[in-house]
């Protein structure tokens, strides 16, 4: 018999495959007779337990409310829906969704953003977009992953299907996808394969390659969701997105984010630090403020965030078309981590700071003026989905200069 | 229908959050996300629970994070959030941040796929209930399995040996 496959050897030590089947037995004969394949069992097994206590460790705090608040919820939600007579398929906020008044907030948006892109055009024909712009951060649409991984991913991809299709000979038919998805297994797959078709966004020093576009900020306000690209579209996750959405866009009352949701009983937590995330932050040259520096911030008092130090270190410029704009490289830690990180100085004494965060799309931004050898100023924390007005968190930036050498 | 949501939601509840958790990485996104789809499950009543919750959960998520839809409270302020971390100390708090982040970094290097098998077999999937999740053959999960564990535990390592040099 030729040796187990890795496949099989995890099956086997997971469980699936059912004890006293051919299958299994011809797996723990073979086993037992070849030293090799023991010892590849042994390997999977300790890979198994090393990986499990590795997801063990990040395991979330909090408790799950009372099945009945959940009950109610759901029933209270299901009594609001009665009244527009649509039944299941009916969403809870498109109820007179479509009403001149909000259509006109629309079209006010639209031409806002119009204008807002065409005027961001320009600024970055002049070499720097302000790095307080208050628009929406462009949302994650594939995992941001260095080229090598990527090829990685796609080289992983169709070997792992070709040995499916062998594998499944040997351990049984493939299943029908779930009725309850609302979504026909096509679609699925080709929503899937159209994600990891997609360009992998690339950096340049630390700088992501793709440009946002008026087609993601029309994506980012699209009030009604019933965009192509969704994998999974009940009618009532239809409607909650467009009231989330809604209320981002401050078409809702503030008064509707809370119906309902009291029986969640959850703890308020702040959005992830964009700092916690960037422990160390490496910055191109330039005249005077190349270097290595200490950020330190600190927020207004009522603010969660801890105050804490970023150390940033030089690195070789990243030439961007002439521009005063160069990438910001993170070593050490994951890319994914950082969708965004620029700085540019638009005047002799000034510099500005842009990072985003690639799971949150938090936007932190500093702007700040020479004192002496340092930089003192002002940095923003901006959470994708706030309205601007309550969503910046402002606190003083100081860049401290630690006359590091140069890596 | 017959199904005893009560049990369900009992023996689900948990394993729902710590899959939504791995998935958005913000505790209180994971238990809202967690409860939105048992609310949502119990007006559609589905036939096959477990695995349509996972489902719809796994798509909620991915809503969000395309959407980048937050609600104003993710803008918090001190508060409960504040008080917990004075109770649970604030090295305790930086220990457990830099943990989440290291394991956070590690599951992304893994592709999609590889991920979702491997966060979807952590929730107590089985390799059938995988499949049906994924669309995967039966006879892949293993080899996904192993390809998801090894690069885990490897990019840890790494991420681990990397923040031991730079100290």
């Amino acid at each position: 018999m030729p040796h187990i496959s890795e496949g099989q050897l995890h099956a086997w030590i997971d469980g699936a495959i059912p004890e006293g089947s051919e299958d299994e037995r011809a797996v723990r004969l073979h086993v037992e007779t070849c030293a090799d394949c023991a010892a590849r069992l042994d390997a999977a097994r300790a890979l198994r337990d090393e990986a499990g206590r590795i997801l063990a460790s990040v395991a979330p705090r909090g408790s799950a409310p009372s099945f009945e608040q959940i009950r109610q919820q759901a029933q209270a939600e299901s009594d609001e829906l009665q009244p527009s007579g649509s039944g299941t398929g009916a969403g809870r906020v498109r109820v007179g969704w479509l009403s001149p008044q909000r259509l006109g907030w629309a079209a006010t948006i639209a031409l806002a953003l119009g204008a807002g892109w065409i005027g961001r055009a320009v600024l970055e024909e002049k070499g720097w977009t302000d790095p307080f712009h208050e628009g929406p951060v462009p949302a994650p649409t594939s995992p941001v992953v260095d080229s090598e991984t990527a090829r990685q991913n796609a080289a992983e991809r169709s070997r792992d299907d070709a040995v499916g299709d062998v594998e499944s000979k040997e351990f049984g038919q493939r299943q029908d996808r779930l009725a309850e998805t609302n979504e026909a297994p096509s679609k699925i797959d080709a929503d899937l394969a159209a994600e990891e078709a997609a360009p992998v966004e690339l950096r340049t020093q630390g700088r992501v390659a793709r440009e946002e576009t008026p087609a993601d900020v029309a994506d980012e306000l699209e009030v009604d969701a019933d965009s192509p690209r969704r994998t999974e579209a009940p009618a009532a996750a239809e409607a909650v997105v467009s009231e989330d959405q809604a209320m981002v866009d401050g078409l809702m009352e503030p008064a509707a984010e809370g119906r309902g949701r009291d029986a969640r009983a959850k703890s308020v937590r702040p959005p992830v630090d964009p700092w916690h995330a960037i422990p160390a932050v490496r910055v191109t040259p330039t005249s005077d403020f190349g270097g290595c520096y200490r950020l330190e911030y600190s927020w207004s008092p009522e603010v969660a965030y801890l105050p804490g130090t970023v150390e940033l270190m030089r690195t070789e410029p990243s030439d961007r078309a002439g521009q005063s704009i160069f990438g910001i490289a993170v070593p050490g830690r994951s890319q994914p981590m950082l969708h965004e990180a620029i700085w540019a100085t638009p005047a002799q004494d000034s510099v500005w700071l842009r990072l985003v965060t690639g799971e949150e799309r938090a936007a932190f931004t500093v702007r700040a003026e020479r004192s002496q050898a340092n930089w003192v100023g002002e940095g923003r924390v901006w959470t994708p989905g706030a309205p601007v007005s309550a969503g910046q968190v402002r606190g003083t930036v100081s860049l401290i200069r630690t006359g590091c050498e140069p890596s | 229908m017959g199904t005893d949501w009560a049990a369900i939601y009992e023996a689900s509840y948990d394993d729902l959050v710590r899959f939504l958790y791995r998935l958005v990485w913000e505790e209180d996104r994971a238990h809202d996300l967690a409860q939105e789809t048992f609310v949502r499950a119990l007006q559609h009543e589905p036939e096959q629970p477990r695995a349509w919750l996972f489902s719809v959960a796994r798509n909620l998520a991915r809503d969000e994070a395309r959407t980048a839809i937050r609600r104003r409270r993710h803008l918090a302020l001190v508060g409960v959030e504040e008080s917990d971390r004075v109770a649970e100390g604030a090295d305790q708090e930086m220990e457990r941040t830099e943990r989440h982040e290291a394991v956070a970094a590690a599951l992304n290097r893994l592709s999609e796929r590889d991920r979702e098998v491997l966060l979807l077999w952590d929730a107590g999937l089985s390799y059938d209930e995988i499949t049906e999740q994924t669309g995967l053959a039966r006879g892949a999960i293993g080899t996904t399995l192993s390809r998801a564990r090894r690069r885990l535990v490897d990019a840890h390592r790494t991420g681990e040996d990397q923040n031991a040099t730079h100290l």
